[in-house]
């Protein structure tokens, strides 16, 4: 047991998600001041802001002679040997990430289906089946719950990691198990669900 | 812009603390104080849940709209309330909740 929590915290750890770029905010953000509004945050150029919510910034050396060199989103003026630093507009994609958001939720929902037959067809009892799923339940409320703390806290004071980017990896799986489950769940306790709005719930 | 985690969870904890004493106190029955509960859990996961799907379709397609970041807020403020209400849910059911451990 003790091994297999090294060997998931190694795997929590270790999964290489990490993207930097430029303009490229999952959230269409502009402009995010620090510490920023998720937990991508990163400020390469030192201004303050998030460079995945602005543009990259250029270099303008600038000589007596004026001479432009074309680029692909790139210009070099030279006048007075002074180099100054530019923003240019440059569309760019957002920033995809697989969350496996429909694979998870069908595997989810095969296996309830599978428990819910098992149960039906009398090869495990009620509890079992509930027993089951509750503590599904559970993992993906706690390890969702504690990962979304870690980013609250990782966003509010600015903390800089390697790991931020594999937490929130970790943050959407298990809140897609949670979401997932929570759907079940409402599905198995159903009856008093329903008397919790007919106001007869005891 | 930064998250309100200390006063979202100072405020239900508060609130629960409140109606927690009012049903121990006999001013209100069980079933109310576990009604309110289970409402507030319901909305709070409706609001979590749903923008938390729709922001993961939204990284996964790429796609960015204007409301994302207003979704990743309240994502995230309704977020810190459903933690709370989670664990006084398992407060309310303990004694089921203690037999799934069992």
């Amino acid at each position: 047991m003790r091994k297999l929590w090294i060997i998931l915290i190694l795997i929590i750890v270790f999964t290489p998600i990490a993207i930097y770029a430029w303009n490229d905010c999952p959230y269409g953000l502009i402009n995010d001041p620090y510490p920023g509004q998720c937990p991508r945050y990163t400020d390469t150029n030192n201004d303050g802001l998030c460079d995945h919510s602005q543009s990259p910034p250029q270099t303008e050396d600038t000589t007596t002679n004026t001479t432009e060199t074309g680029g692909k989103g790139k210009r070099k003026v030279q006048d007075n040997n002074q180099t100054t630093t530019v923003n240019t507009v440059q569309e760019k994609p957002a920033i995809t990430t697989n969350y496996y958001l429909i694979p998870l939720t069908i595997f989810l929902v095969l296996l309830y289906i599978s428990s819910y037959l098992l149960y039906k067809n009398k090869k495990i009892n009620v509890r079992t089946h509930k027993k089951i799923w509750n503590l599904i339940l559970t993992v993906g409320y706690l390890a969702t719950g504690i990962t979304g703390i870690f980013l609250i806290l990782v966003v509010n004071y600015g903390i800089q990691l390697s790991v931020n980017l594999t937490i929130n990896f970790w943050h959407a799986e298990f809140a897609i198990i949670m979401t997932v489950t929570t759907i079940l769940h409402i599905h198995v306790y159903w009856r008093p669900f329903k008397k919790i709005f007919r106001g007869i719930y005891s | 812009m930064s998250y309100n985690i200390i006063p979202v969870s100072i405020l239900l904890i508060g609130a629960y603390i409140l109606s927690f004493v009012f049903y121990k106190r006999g001013f209100i029955r069980k079933v109310l104080h576990v009604r309110i509960w289970n409402i507030l859990i319901f909305f709070s996961f409706l609001i979590v849940g749903v923008f938390g799907i729709i922001l993961i379709a939204f990284i996964e397609n790429g796609i960015t709209t204007p409301i994302s970041q207003k979704m990743l807020f309240w994502h995230v403020e309704v977020g810190i309330a459903l933690l709370a209400i989670s664990i006084f849910h398992i407060h309310c059911y303990w004694r089921s909740f203690r037999r799934i451990l069992r």
